[in-house]
């Protein structure tokens, strides 16, 4: 009786039990998942404190080093890690590089499945998203293997510290400046050692657009929290123009007010609408990639704005005769005129690690060893830590505009800006209001007013 | 009697013994993350905590906090309908034309099929800037004509179609199924109506397009599941832009999960997204039962 | 007079399918021409053929960087496809067979989970399936790739096969158990042959969808040794310096082969249909 009823009994109920006997045997796989996940952790606490135990320098200890960059910076520190095995025998160090998409993301999906690397080469922004994960690194402090005297007390603990833990050594220093094609300026007669505002940025910029309407004086992309028109342009002017972040990171708050917002919106519509600025849909395709913009390589640009570690591709696309620097452009009679300065990248030791006092013997070696400095030379940009600094100097390794741009930085550096400020979604939203002011679907009062407005919501979320 | 009710059930049974590699892979590469990843659409995420529940908030947010989310919707309708019909209607006209056997035939359908093989490569990015640019290739080319260039990638009223027809330009593979397609349909049928005298078109309306229903079934639903998940063109040649004009659904989900960390939030995009395609195309299986001719006489 | 009549149509197939043709293909050409330029040339102008080839990109991009050349990229890629390809064939033809030409209960909900499982995006089950390879051990391996495929987990293949099923005949297979045929032996003798334009677009689709899978690869595969073509690729492109970008469209040129040439000489597959005489017999 029973069978036929199940058979005969309406699809909706024959659609239940599929799914419940399904559900149940998905929870039966979890439930065994969940167990398994117990005894886990424990033998990973056991197994760190029998390696650490065990651990001398000369037990054959194999380590793994990922980084992110190009061919000429996977070759240099390969060669770095011979050196380091060649010293030290026993130690066998496995690269795992690869170029900057997807390395954040896999670093990540690597923390929470604990299969992180030894030495992670890390970005500072990354640290609002491992805050609460700052277990997982060394102290720096702590290790005896670490030599702190190497580096500026404030570079440690404005870029490399999280909750005043150290968990990271810089691993260079990034200026900030202007890449000019000198071809260019040559043509509009624009001279190189000119100082710029935005104000006469975008007065100039109309003088050389109206010329030639298909020259533009500055290019920059929309961008992201590294970089765009966000930071670069409206975040710098307001910062120029107040003499403080926008972002007030102590109680979570906007430091500008409506009305300077508005000029700052502004300033970033007459960019754009005079005619100084390549219309920016056009310049986003080389989010990036601006040295790959043609009209960089054809001399239709005059310059653009990026870190001093970028020089080497500007200056590669154009050829060295073409290619010159300046400081970035302030604000009329601002505030100030200080100028963004960031370690280029930090590096990391998991202290999850089996072979702690080797991974960080092997960081220590490859920022101070005046050695490994000349092998890895400023391929991570200017070194922060002085000795690999005084080596490369000394050598004449350091490229003179990179070094231009490094002097004219460390004159004046800005203080760090609040990691909020560089958070991913609240950068999404600045540049969303800039892009609908560039376009005309707002104008800069309406924007100041959805700026006051969504990101203050969004910070509040945040906290 | 007893027989035939012994082989039916034996029968049956064998059936469940074909589909089990599958019932196992369900369960454990599907379903389980599946069901893990509703679970976390109920809850705050962030990778690198641990999952704190907040019931239903992250769908009320996505309706009422969240103005990216119905423009990322929109954008992906709008691709949708845009280079869905154009592919499949491109793919079956040139797999019309190489059905034939003309010298040269297997060198033409390669070249078709190639624009395909590319995929998301890395080399797609540098390929559509060059064209498309407002100095690329194509502004070149109708400038010579004295046509006006268009902003291609740069206008956000257009740039959304350009990126369609990268999806369109790799109509590679539906092209395949239609040739396979074309290949069953029985010689004699194209011979008995040319013996009664019937133009192409109408043997193409008549005879073709019935005999391949299954397979353009299958091709339309498939163009449909993966333009609404669409995801490389606007991710590494517009990023989204220009005014999030290209900013797709995936992109958005992308976005959510791997750049700002909320698993929990994205997972519940996930599901909205997974809901409307199941929407989508149970409309489309009901609409089609009526249209599609099986051979094995629709007993199903 | 017929007789122009057809040649003139050839010609003219012939004349479109190559205009066309060039237009469609004219990406790649563009592209091979660009591996031989400096980058100046490929970003600044619109010019076809290089002006200052260069001619070694080839090489140079072959030996890569590090210890590690692309002969090595390439083996890993061919370890990790050629399993994932067979498997996904012979378990997406099993289950295909099972839901085509079979009647159990609870078929439709299966059925219906089956496609429905089409739908998910792959961003979000990610996360649960790499803490899942990671309790088994599978990461760095390409286990996460071959397992899924043993167990039919692509459900386009399945729902594609099922399509060609449906439109073979149940006569086929009733004749054959007349003949006593079990059910193995009507699917290997009588169905399976009848379907190769099906089995051979499945295993090129995932082999081409395999080869180019990005994000999958990157999150599953560590060691630079392991890496697969797709992520070789980009292991050299960074915002901060330039790339040999006439390098890396060298090798992305080189990458494209294996599934061309495999295309190509798997038509013959599809050229050969099933002709009248064959269903008659």
């Amino acid at each position: 009786m029973k069978k036929r009823l199940i058979k005969q009994a309406p699809r909706p109920v024959q659609l239940i039990f599929a799914i419940l006997i399904t559900v149940m045997l998905a929870i039966a796989l979890a439930g065994c998942g969940k167990s398994a996940n117990v005894p886990d952790t424990d033998t990973a606490e056991t197994t760190a404190a029998a390696a650490s135990a065990a651990e001398s320098l000369d037990a054959p200890v194999t380590l793994r080093f990922a980084w992110w960059g190009s061919d000429a910076r996977h070759e240099a520190t390969l060669k770095a890690i011979e050196k380091y095995t060649e010293l030290h025998p026993n130690v066998t160090i496995e690269g795992e590089y690869q170029g900057y998409d997807g390395y954040q993301q896999k670093l990540m999906t690597q923390i929470v499945g604990k299969t992180e690397p030894d030495l992670m080469q890390l970005d500072y922004i990354w640290y609002p998203d491992l805050a609460e994960q700052s277990d997982i690194f060394v102290n720096m402090g702590e290790n005896d293997k670490i030599d702190l005297s190497a580096y500026s007390k404030s570079v440690l603990q404005d870029y490399c510290s999280i909750d005043g833990k150290v968990i990271s050594l810089p691993m260079g220093t990034n200026g900030f400046g202007i890449m000019i094609n000198k071809a260019f300026f040559d043509k509009h007669n624009i001279p190189l050692d000119t100082v710029w505002t935005w104000e006469t940025l975008i007065e100039e910029g109309r003088r050389v657009h109206e010329a030639n309407p298909t020259d533009y004086l500055f290019a920059l992309e929309s961008g992201t929290s590294t970089g765009g028109i966000g930071p670069f342009v409206m975040g710098a002017y307001l910062y120029s123009k107040t003499g403080s972040y926008w972002a007030n990171e102590a109680d979570n708050t906007i430091n500008a007010s409506r009305e300077e917002l508005t000029e700052a919106f502004t300033m970033v519509r007459d960019l754009y609408e005079s005619g100084a600025a390549q219309p920016l849909g056009e310049a986003s395709l080389f989010t990036g990639q601006m040295e790959q913009n043609p009209k960089w390589l054809n001399a239709e640009m005059g310059f653009t704005i990026d870190w001093s570690s970028t020089v080497g591709k500007y200056k590669g696309a154009i050829g060295e005769e073409n290619f010159a620097v300046g400081m970035p452009p302030f604000a009329e009679g601002g505030n100030n005129q200080k100028i963004s300065i960031k370690p280029s990248m930090v590096l990391a030791v998991s202290s999850r690690s089996k072979n702690v006092e080797v991974a960080a013997d092997f960081a220590n070696w490859m920022m101070t060893d005046p050695e490994a400095a000349k092998i890895l030379g400023t391929q991570r940009s200017v070194p922060t830590s002085q000795v690999a600094f005084d080596t490369l100097n000394d050598a004449g390794m350091i490229d003179k505009d990179v070094a231009a741009i490094c002097e004219f930085t460390n004159a004046n550096p800005a203080e760090p800006s609040p990691l909020i400020q560089g958070n991913t979604e609240i950068s999404d939203i600045v540049k969303n209001i800039c892009e609908q002011v560039i376009f005309g679907e707002l104008t800069p009062e309406a924007a100041a007013d959805k700026f006051l407005n969504d990101v203050q919501a969004k910070m509040n979320t945040l906290k | 009697m007893k027989i035939k009710k012994g082989k039916k059930s034996r029968r049956e049974n064998v059936g469940y013994l074909y589909i089990l590699p599958w019932i196992f892979g369900f369960l454990v590469f599907q379903l389980y993350p599946l069901v893990s990843s509703l679970y976390y659409s109920f809850t705050d995420f962030s990778i690198t905590n641990i999952p704190v529940f907040i019931g239903l908030k992250n769908y009320i947010d996505m309706f009422t906090k969240d103005p990216l989310f119905y423009k990322s919707l929109m954008n992906t309708l709008k691709y949708v309908l845009m280079s869905v019909p154009l592919k499949i209607i491109t793919a079956l006209l040139v797999a019309v034309i190489l059905n034939q056997k003309i010298k040269g035939i297997n060198f033409y359908r390669t070249i078709y099929y190639i624009p395909s093989i590319f995929g998301g490569s890395v080399a797609i990015a540098i390929l559509w800037r060059f064209l498309f640019m407002d100095s690329g290739l194509v502004n070149r080319c109708l400038a010579i004509f004295k046509i006006p260039g268009v902003q291609w990638l740069s206008n956000p009223k257009v740039a959304l179609f350009t990126l369609s027809l990268l999806s369109v330009w790799q109509f590679g593979s539906s092209m395949v199924l239609f040739l396979a397609a074309l290949k069953q349909v029985p010689e004699d049928l194209y011979e008995a109506a040319r013996i009664d005298g019937g133009s192409w078109i109408r043997i193409f309306f008549s005879i073709t397009i019935p005999m391949i229903t299954p397979v353009l079934f299958f091709n339309i639903l498939m163009q449909l599941v993966n333009a609404f998940q669409d995801f490389t063109g606007a991710f590494v040649i517009t990023n989204g832009g220009p005014l999030n004009s290209t900013y797709l659904f995936a992109l958005k989900l992308y976005d959510e999960a791997f750049s700002y960390y909320k698993m929990g939030y994205a997972s519940a995009l996930s599901w909205v997204l997974f809901i409307m395609i199941i929407a989508f195309t149970a409309v489309f299986f009901k609409f089609s039962d009526t249209l599609t001719y099986y051979e094995d006489g629709g007993d199903y | 007079m017929k007789q122009n009549k057809l040649v003139l149509r050839e010609w003219m197939t012939h004349i479109i399918m190559i205009l066309l043709g060039t237009i469609m293909l004219y990406p790649l050409i563009w592209m091979f021409f660009s591996s031989f330029k400096t980058n100046q040339e490929i970003f600044g102008g619109v010019n076809l053929l290089p002006k200052e080839p260069v001619w070694d990109t080839y090489i140079k991009g072959w030996r890569g960087t590090g210890q590690i050349t692309y002969l090595t990229f390439y083996k890993n890629t061919f370890l990790l496809i050629v399993p994932t390809v067979l498997f996904t064939v012979i378990s997406s033809a099993l289950v295909a067979y099972g839901f085509a030409r079979f009647k159990f209960r609870f078929k439709k909900i299966l059925f219906m989970l089956m496609i429905s499982t089409l739908m998910l995006p792959n961003a979000v089950l990610i996360i649960p399936r790499y803490l899942l390879y990671n309790k088994f051990g599978w990461l760095n391996t390409y286990l996460p790739f071959i397992v899924p495929a043993l167990c039919a987990c692509y459900p386009f293949f399945i729902y594609m096969i099922i399509q060609f099923f449906r439109g073979l005949p149940k006569d086929f297979d009733e004749a054959a158990t007349i003949d006593g045929c079990n059910t193995f032996q009507v699917f290997a003798k009588i169905l399976i042959p009848l379907c190769k334009p099906a089995l051979f677009s499945a295993a090129i689709f995932q082999f081409i969808w395999t080869w180019n899978d990005f994000f999958n690869s990157l999150i599953y595969i560590n060691s630079v040794k392991k890496f697969p073509i797709v992520l070789a690729l980009r292991m050299s492109l960074d915002a901060t310096s330039a790339s040999n970008w006439n390098q890396v469209l060298a090798m992305s040129v080189v990458s494209l082969l294996p599934g061309t040439i495999l295309f190509f000489s798997a038509q013959k597959y599809f050229v050969e249909g099933i002709t009248s005489a064959g269903v008659k017999g």
